[in-house]
């Protein structure tokens, strides 16, 4: 155990199943003080239907970035858990998150995945509703229902909802924590980059979406904080020179936060000055102004920085000197990435790049590039991660696997290498190989689930 | 146009590129196909959208699920030729097949190409796919060589699987 996660008074990861038995017999990987996840968490249609009751029903989860609905009347639908929702800006301007269901009968009622509409009508009985929720039409309602029908009361359901640096967030648990507090101190970590500009973020290129087979938790396990599977899963492209900056000399720290939350990051080691690769040298200064001076120590030299809002949105942030094609300009690639659990195998994945608003389009394409073959549907870094996430899910369907042979998460328990070279907050631990984060996002995880 | 017989001898030989390079997708024979490429060759993939209207293109003007070059490309055969392409390893079952290939001439050295076309891939676990796109291709002349310039995929598919997508069309 490091220092910094025996510290009494800084969150630590729990145990998880250490004190569980998995059986009577000696199973590989179920040791005492072993940090062990059962399978069937990975696998079970139960342990599905209990994530989206415990954790997705009371989270806050990110569903759009603000720049995909400019305008009054915009709308996209995506997931909440396992509910529809419309996300939409009403004719006053203001951000709405509706269930996407028609309070009479229960139809789909927006069938679209994008537009821009005034109402939503549904299809069967042509009850109409306002783009802010609010029932509007009722086919010979004082005829059929009366004088006394109260529209009021057949609104769409809608839920909390509030905007960090233009991520849209929402939550239909009212006793759920303020947003800015859910994020707490990792809020410090995303402004490094999402606050670079004063004229604040935008996602150019909108959001692309596929399915894949898979459980959803082991995105939130790879991204959280996995940096022992880099240099074999993806050792092709450090083979064939694409890793950028992360493949020269570096250091780095695994932070974890309440709530769930945890980040990675590397910088280039011994940096000293205030350096911020892969951005317009002519935007350094103003970078330097809007940060504060612990966030600039934190950020400056920065070769990656990745990790989870919990429970389902990685981002990742990664400059490329060069761009990724010759001639193309530098970039910094920013992307939220979020994985929606449609079943306990198969997994509904949202993409954005998300970029400083007034940068240069050049710039915004250099990195929209950058995204597309490092972190795109079909770029081989993620192909092979996704080609893992497939074959643990084809045997933890076997029942002696779900059932007696555990996931292990012991790796770098007491190993921390790094002195951290920033004073910023949350739990940060030295060393940037280590499943510290993974142990604390399924201390979360099993937290809520065996509440 | 789809009146094959009618076809000039160089319409004819464009639609016969269109085959042969196909082919050698079919055959794994990247060394060959990348060699048929002009140096700024881009292929995209639109990212398909479903609107309510119908007049509406149902692919979005932004975004897309894939984006390639000639230096991207040759690095993905690159890995797909070495110990550590995870995901292709076993190899999937693969093939192409092209239908409805009509070719329009723009102007002394350059054609519009498009065709419908049918992916198939299997590989356990993931169910065998069937995937039908529209292709469009821009192929030019260079040195008096037909060389594709431009690839462009407007898949058939609003939510497609990474298994569908997985393969070059």
């Amino acid at each position: 155990m490091t220092a910094a996660e025996s510290d009494p008074d800084r969150p630590r990861a729990r145990t998880g199943e250490r004190d569980r038995p998995m059986s009577d017999a000696p199973t590989p990987g179920a040791v005492p003080g072993s940090f062990a996840v059962p399978r069937r968490y990975f696998a079970g249609k139960a342990e599905w239907e209990r994530e989206i009751e415990s954790i997705f029903r009371h989270s806050w989860l990110f569903l759009a970035h603000e720049s995909e609905i400019p305008e009054p009347g915009d709308y996209v639908t995506r997931l909440m858990g396992t509910d529809q929702v419309i996300v939409s800006r009403s004719e006053s301007g203001q951000v709405q998150v509706m269930l996407n269901s028609c309070t009479h009968r229960g139809t789909l009622l927006c069938k679209a995945d994008v537009g821009n509409a005034s109402h939503f009508r549904c299809g069967y009985h042509g009850w109409t509703f306002a783009n802010d929720g609010k029932l509007t039409g009722v086919p010979r309602h004082r005829e059929l229902y009366g004088r006394d029908f109260d529209k009021a009361a057949f609104g769409l359901r809608t839920a909390r909802s509030d905007i960090f640096h233009g991520l849209i967030f929402a939550t239909f648990d009212a006793d759920q924590v303020e947003l800015r507090e859910y994020l707490g101190d990792l809020a410090f970590y995303l402004e490094c980059f999402l606050g670079v500009s004063a004229a604040g973020t935008d996602a150019p290129y909108g959001a692309f979406r596929f399915n894949h087979q898979g459980n959803w938790k082991l995105e939130a396990d790879n991204f959280s904080g996995d940096g022992y599977h880099l240099r074999h899963a993806h050792r092709a492209g450090f083979d064939l020179g694409l890793m950028g900056t992360q493949a020269g000399t570096t250091e780095g720290v695994c932070i974890q936060f309440e709530h769930g939350h945890t980040l990675r990051a590397q910088r280039t080691a011994g940096t000293s000055e205030a350096v911020f690769p892969g951005y317009p040298e002519d935007r350094w200064p103003e970078i330097q102004a809007r940060l504060s001076p612990d966030q600039v120590d934190m950020f400056s030299g920065s070769t990656v920085v990745h990790g989870i809002v919990f429970p389902n949105l990685a981002f990742i942030h990664t400059p490329r000197a060069g761009g990724f094609d010759p001639g193309d300009p530098d970039a910094a690639m920013v992307q939220f990435r979020l994985f929606n659990p449609v079943g306990p195998d198969h997994t509904d994945e949202l993409c954005w790049l998300v970029t400083p608003a007034d940068y240069a389009p050049e710039w915004k394409e250099s990195a929209f590039k950058t995204m597309q073959r490092q972190h795109g549907a079909t770029a081989f870094f993620e192909s092979d991660d996704m080609e893992n996430f497939r074959r643990m899910l084809q045997v933890n369907t076997g029942a002696e696997t779900r059932d007696r042979i555990p996931a292990n998460f012991d790796l770098a328990h007491d190993h921390a290498p790094y002195e951290p070279w920033f004073d910023g907050p949350g739990n940060v631990v030295g060393t940037d190989i280590s499943e510290v984060n993974q142990r604390w996002f399924y201390a979360r995880y099993l937290d809520l689930m065996e509440d | 146009m789809f009146g094959m017989p009618d076809l000039s001898p160089e319409d004819r030989a464009v639609v016969d590129f269109a085959y042969r390079e196909t082919h050698l997708l079919n055959a794994d024979r990247f060394a060959e196909w990348i060699t048929l490429l002009t140096d700024d060759f881009e292929y995209r993939v639109p990212h398909p959208e479903l609107r309510d209207d119908p007049r509406s293109s149902p692919y979005s003007a932004t975004s897309l699920l894939s984006w390639e070059s000639v230096h991207s490309l040759r690095v993905r055969f690159d890995r797909l030729a070495s110990e550590f392409a995870w995901a292709d390893r076993p190899p999937a079952f693969h093939r192409r097949h092209l239908t409805a290939v009509r070719v329009e001439r723009r102007d002394d050295a350059s054609w519009s190409v498009a065709c419908d076309e049918l992916v198939a891939r299997s590989r356990t676990p993931e169910p065998p796919q069937l995937v039908s796109a529209l292709r469009e291709d821009l192929v030019r002349l260079v040195d008096g060589e037909l060389r594709l310039a431009r690839r462009t995929v407007f898949l058939d598919v609003d939510r497609p699987d990474l298994a569908q997508i997985a393969l070059l069309f």
